[in-house]
């Protein structure tokens, strides 16, 4: 992306990202009703199929989960341009699910984040041009109670961080077998409360060992304390709870952002695949088949249920 | 009932804070971190009376402000962030797997400890239990 495109990406950004109602200042007894949208996507791509995501609040910090919204999407272009229509999706909720939560709204709620938490996502989105670009977020919250926000978001012309149809980096990640490696290092959760690095299954293969064994991999790049976005969930998880199902069909790996956190130390696993320059983001997970191309990606709300029909396609016993 | 008790506080509580004259932005402001607090304090209480539903629900409401807490505490007290980051850990552990509402009383005792000082270290410093 040009130097120019990018301050205008990052002028659009530092906008207000909220609307209110119809786009006008809320009224009295209306303050707080208005929506804030935020793009929790990492990163959307010119010319291929995206999936988006969308987390919505209200201005008093409630969160809107359940049922379906439409996107709307425009592309800003330079400065002062009038926005230019593009695809429109339906869009629909993604739950971050904590265990033993319910399970969300089957219709657009408003609510503290104990009825529900997570993003709205539209899959195959596709933008004809790199650039700004916002989104419209439309959200029929109750009977006859329509809510919008916008907000502004970068559309690349090329991946940054590895994507479906690259070869994945032959990654040497560090693993129980790392003796050199403090049991942080490999899971942050053993440094926070538990003496031992949990789920060992998720800690025992290198993305390097099973590209050799031509064994498909699902990888997930999280550190399981020191995530600090509000969409935070447990992803890591939620990737144990795969291997025990489709323990036959891949190996599934844990790497871990941190070796020291409080030293700002990211380990080299991790910066091969997310660290330009100083961003770096997390979490992502990926699937890669058993010749080492990515075939699926997953940046920072990733669900079971959007994974499970791709390990399903990968064979058993392989 | 207790369940519903707190969606309810939370709700009257969300409502409340934002009573000024400007709607507060969402992931900012003391408004926010004095109501993640005031859930904080009220998880611990529905712990201490054995009540790890309502506990839980509380939490999760606080549980947004805690990850805006400690982004903007990274760089300005990395360990601070790194002791708020982990005591959430460590109470989302215990809420998975409840023990005593004891230990899970003062597991949240020790966050709100450590999130009443990342507050205060902002300039945003929250009023403690009252409720």
């Amino acid at each position: 992306m040009s130097r120019r495109l990018l301050g205008l990406a990052v002028l659009v950004a530092l906008l207000p990202a909220c609307g209110k109602g119809e786009g006008t200042p809320p009224e009295d007894g209306a303050r707080g009703r208005g929506l804030v949208a935020q793009v929790a996507s990492y990163e959307t791509l010119a010319g291929r199929d995206n999936r988006v995501i969308v987390g919505l609040l209200t201005e008093d910090n409630l969160f809107v989960s359940g049922g379906a919204v439409r996107f709307r999407f425009s592309f800003l272009g330079q400065e002062g341009a009038a926005p230019e229509p593009g695809p429109e999706a339906e869009a629909t909720f993604l739950p971050i699910a904590e265990p033993g939560s319910p399970p969300p709204p089957a219709t657009v709620t408003v609510g503290p984040a104990s009825i529900g938490r997570g993003v709205y996502s539209a899959n195959g989105v596709r933008f004809d041009r790199a650039g700004v670009w916002q989104v419209e977020v439309e959200a029929a919250v109750g009977e006859g109670d329509v809510r919008r926000a916008t907000s502004a978001f970068t559309v690349l012309e090329e991946p940054i961080v590895p994507a479906p149809g690259e070869k994945a980096p032959r990654t040497k990640n560090l693993t129980l077998e790392s003796a050199d490696a403090p049991p942080g290092a490999i899971d942050s959760r053993a440094t926070a409360s538990l003496a031992e690095v949990p789920d060992p299954v998720l800690h025992r293969a290198t993305i390097a060992g099973a590209i050799k064994a031509g064994r498909p991999s699902l990888v997930v790049f999280a550190t399981p304390v020191y995530c600090i976005s509000r969409f935070c969930g447990p992803v890591t998880d939620m990737v144990a709870g795969l291997a025990q199902e489709y323990a036959d069909r891949a190996e599934f790996i844990h790497v871990e952002i941190w070796r020291d956190f409080q030293g700002k130390v990211i380990n080299k696993a991790a910066a091969e695949w997310l660290l330009h320059g100083e961003d770096l983001t997390e979490p992502w997970v990926f699937l890669i088949d058993g010749d080492g191309t990515i075939l699926e990606r997953w940046d920072n709300v990733a669900t079971p249920e959007e994974i499970r029909p791709h390990l399903e396609r990968l064979p058993a016993g392989g | 009932m207790r369940h519903l008790a707190a969606i309810l506080l939370a709700l009257a509580l969300a409502l409340v804070a934002c009573g000024g004259d400007e709607p507060a932005a969402p992931g900012s402001g003391a408004s926010n971190l004095q109501l993640a607090g005031d859930a904080l304090c009220q998880a611990e209480s529905f712990a201490a009376q054995g009540d790890i539903t309502g506990a839980k629900d509380m939490f999760a409401n606080a549980h947004p402000a805690l990850h805006d807490l400690a982004a903007q505490l990274e760089e300005r007290d990395r360990d601070l962030a790194a002791q708020l980051l982990q005591a959430k850990q460590a109470v989302e552990e215990i809420l998975a797997a409840p023990t005593e509402p004891a230990v899970v009383s003062a597991r949240l005792a020790e966050i709100r400890g450590v999130f009443e000082s990342g507050a205060a270290l902002l300039g945003t410093p929250v009023t403690g239990c009252t409720l």
